[in-house]
């Protein structure tokens, strides 16, 4: 009965039980949301157990190209210059160190060959292909011989001694814990450990060749950001407030520069000749054989980027836009390459459940908050595959650059997904785009009634370097138009009203409609019609407690708008005088939010929400004296619950 | 009154009789002996050997046991053939015997029974298992395992008992 009397309280319209069905038809097709999208990516494709079970740390070049005849553009009081792209020191834009950017799981082989000089006629703008072809990078690597180049450092120096330092600290950054400490046991002969790593280190080497098209130095790249975050605000405030248009000459021209071009990734193949000779090249003191080997080159990963940096803030105007855009470019491109080629993710065997923990750490460049997925072996006729079984994050990172010190360094993970981890399991990195989508219906469970609800969350902890930070848009609306009829509680009180009076403010039910409500001394009659738009942008810092969900602190800023429908108006009465005090039309109130949510993993995402407004009301009177507009401050308190399915990306 | 509440006690004890065969039925008659042994090193002192060892079995617990009781039973009756380590392979590649098992089949029994004492030759029996695959059809687990195992006094104790002939005669 009670139950009975709950669900018609929320759910007595057919709205609500519409958003409640696509809840449900949606939760049928999502459940397990992100484990479960990873499923469907792979179109339910068990995972062979050659991307899992053979993690080796990488070694990474990376060279730089130009690869257009373009012209950088440059604009300075309103006339363009052009500027050959070859008449830039590549320095400008590549630092001299570009591996400070990348995670510390690369082995970086440094090459003198930081900068190919490419035919500046093989891109040819006007045809219309802007996709270039990999062969002229391959034909410029080849005339520096940066694969020899890479190759060939890992023997210095070249006195015959084995390992040499390099491999030394490939074989070194590579073994885990475990493994050092199984393998410095008494061990006659040469053990697995080090051939393996000794392969790995000649077979496991890459060249990242980013190659840019075109550079510009126009206010565009700047004014590109400005109205994107323009656009955020605007959603934020629902003011519908028409932007205004950007003044292109109140900028100035060093403001903004972007960078476009493709990234090609190529891996360096070794064939058993080439083994041979780097055998040789150990034992005999004889590089010749070495040097004369043939090493293929195969382009394994091609990317288009494009990256931009502004001087938007005071903050950036103290450093150059060379020094912001070297940070993205390396960085993003490195951790978009992670995410497309397999050898570059991280894998490693669970060694601990309750909570999970993994010989993972600063070495394999983890970051707090970064995601692995879990997998179960599955023997299914012949061979062994891998089955997604479960999600966990990284809570802390571990220091395990020193982890021969007598102890096994690993670090704790949080499991938000999936079912049980279990020693024995794998972990893959997976990264993620950080974006989170949420749908559904979303109730005030103080008032009654549901409004529907999208939210999106973008993650910025890595900008900020605080996990768990994220930055939220919420929307809730509906117009007139469409004849919906939600009902939110808002319990507003204006400065104007002595304590005991009590205003509330809510778009009405069906059967509210003409009536007159008592609520101490103000009676309010509902009225049809109202539109109703909420939203909210803010910062939300998650933090997850189990498996099941975790709490939440949101501090944002909210607007939202009350505005009678074409036939309707609310109408408030000061019962004192039982005499119409104000003839409101329009309310519009901005102001900060502060509050609190619990939320789940679980599909479908259950959060319940707490909150506190303080904000800044703008009242549009009709009286007859004509049109009034009153600023009154005010204070809201209000109780969500939300119901939905949410997708991460 | 009465026969109808022993009635109920009746029916609920079938049912819980039923759904008890209905649990026992759904584990897995896990086959004996069947794993993969793998060599790794030798161990840190004399006399110990680590090896990569797969066992069976319809939870971790009974994994993990059969596991050790294929460790020591791959030292005796098969050898470890195989290593991880390709051609290079210190460990014991030879059986301590060549006769069958049921030769002394009550000790045998008795020694890799529940109370046996196939575990005294085993050190780091807690280690997590490094892998860990599930049979898709039966939904047996097969977690491997690197143990130590201490053959030197495996083939002392086992030498004692007589169940296996002196490693010179066998050599």
């Amino acid at each position: 009965m009670i139950i009975s009397q709950v669900l018609s309280r929320f759910f007595n319209k057919w709205l609500d039980a519409l958003m409640l069905l696509i809840g449900v038809f949606m939760t049928a097709f999502c459940i397990g949301q992100e484990v479960n999208k990873a499923n469907f990516i792979l179109n339910n494709q068990l995972v062979g157990a050659d991307n899992l079970n053979s993690y080796k740390r990488v070694g990474l070049t990376i060279c730089t190209a130009s690869l257009s005849n373009e012209f950088i553009q440059k604009t300075r009081g309103g006339e363009i210059e052009n500027e050959s792209i070859y008449d830039i020191d590549p320095n400008l834009f590549f630092p001299n160190d570009p591996y400070q950017y990348i995670s510390n799981k690369f082995d970086i082989n440094q090459s003198q060959t930081d900068h190919l000089q490419i035919n500046n006629r093989v891109l040819n703008p006007s045809d219309g292909n802007r996709t270039f072809h990999s062969v002229h990078i391959i034909d410029a690597l080849n005339a520096s011989d940066v694969s020899h180049e890479v190759l060939g450092n890992l023997l210095e120096p070249f006195n015959g001694t084995l390992p040499p330092p390099e491999v030394a600290k490939r074989i070194y950054n590579d073994a885990t814990y475990n493994q050092k400490n199984r393998y410095s046991k008494r061990y006659a002969g040469l053990d697995k450990l080090v051939v393996d790593s000794l392969n790995s280190c000649f077979n496991n080497n890459y060249i990242l060749v980013i190659g840019v098209e075109r550079v510009k130095y126009l206010p565009e790249a700047y004014a590109k950001r400005r109205r994107f975050i323009n656009r955020v605000f605007n959603l934020a405030s629902i003011g519908w407030i028409r932007m205004e248009e950007y003044d292109p000459q109140r900028v100035d021209w060093r403001v903004g520069v972007e960078l476009s071009g493709q990234a090609f990734l190529y891996k360096i193949e070794t064939s058993d000749a080439t083994q041979n000779a780097i055998w040789e090249a150990y034992m005999d003191s004889d590089r010749s054989s070495f040097e004369d080997t043939d090493l293929g080159l195969t382009l394994v990963q091609q990317i288009n980027f494009e990256v931009s940096a502004s001087a938007s803030d005071s903050n950036e105007r103290s450093k150059r836009l060379d020094q912001i855009i070297q940070a993205d470019l390396i960085s993003s491109i490195v951790r978009r390459m992670e995410g497309l080629e397999s050898n570059f993710q991280v894998k490693r065997t669970v060694v601990e459940s309750n909570p999970v923990k993994l010989e993972i750490g600063n070495k394999e460049g983890l970051k707090a908050n970064e995601r692995y997925l879990v997998y179960e072996g599955v023997s299914s006729g012949p061979g062994e595959r891998y089955k997604i079984v479960g999600a966990v994050r990284a809570l802390k990172p571990t220091a395990n650059f020193g982890n021969d010190q007598g102890q096994e360094m690993t670090s704790k993970f949080m499991q938000y997904q999936g079912r049980d981890v279990k020693p024995g399991m794998v972990v893959r990195q997976f990264n993620e785009l950080g974006i989170e989508l949420e749908l559904g219906p979303k109730m005030n469970l103080g008032m009654g009634g549901a409004l529907p609800n999208v939210s999106f969350t973008y993650d910025i902890s890595n900008a900020v370097n605080l996990p768990g930070l994220k930055l939220q848009g919420s929307l809730n609306s509906t117009t007139s138009s469409v004849q919906l009829d939600p009902f939110i509680g808002y319990l507003v009180k204006p400065d104007y009203l002595t304590d005991s009076d009590m205003v509330l403010f809510f778009a009405p039910r069906q059967e509210d409609i003409n009536s007159t409500w008592n609520t101490g001394d103000v009676n309010i009659t509902m009225s049809q019609g109202i539109n109703f738009p909420l939203s909210k942008v803010g910062l939300v810092y998650d933090r997850p407690l189990s498996r099941l969900g975790g709490v939440r602190a949101k501090l944002g800023y909210t607007g939202y708008d009350f505005t009678a429908g074409e036939e309707g108006t609310i109408f408030l009465y000061d019962s004192n005088t039982n005499w119409q005090r104000n003839y409101v039309s329009k309310l519009r109130a901005r102001g900060f939010e502060v509050g609190a949510e619990a939320f789940t993993f679980i599909s479908p995402s259950v959060s319940l929400y707490g909150g506190l407004d303080k904000f800044m009301g703008r009242y549009w009177n009709l009286d007859e004296n004509g049109i009034e507009i009153e600023k009154r401050p005010g204070n809201s308190a209000t109780i969500f619950g939300t119901f939905g399915i949410r997708f991460g990306f | 009154m009465r026969t109808t509440t022993s009635n109920h006690f009746i029916i609920i004890a079938i049912a819980a009789a039923m759904a008890s065969s209905v649990l026992q039925g759904c584990k897995v008659q896990i086959p004996l002996y069947q794993y993969d042994a793998e060599c790794i090193s030798l161990g840190s002192s004399d006399g110990l050997q680590v090896i990569s060892i797969s066992g069976m079995g319809n939870n971790e617990d009974e994994c993990r046991e059969n596991a050790q009781k294929n460790a020591v039973h791959a030292f005796i009756f098969k050898g470890i053939k195989v290593s991880q380590n390709g051609m290079f392979n210190p460990c014991a590649r030879e059986r301590m015997t060549r006769e069958p098992m049921s030769e002394h089949q009550s000790f045998w029994d008795e020694f890799f029974g529940p109370s046996g004492s196939y575990g005294d030759y085993i050190t780091q029996k807690m280690n997590p298992p490094y892998k860990r695959i599930r049979n898709a059809e039966d939904k047996s687990l097969t977690l491997f395992f690197e143990y130590h195992v201490d053959i030197r006094t495996l083939r002392q104790d086992l030498e004692r008992e007589g169940v296996i002939p002196s490693a010179h005669i066998l050599n």
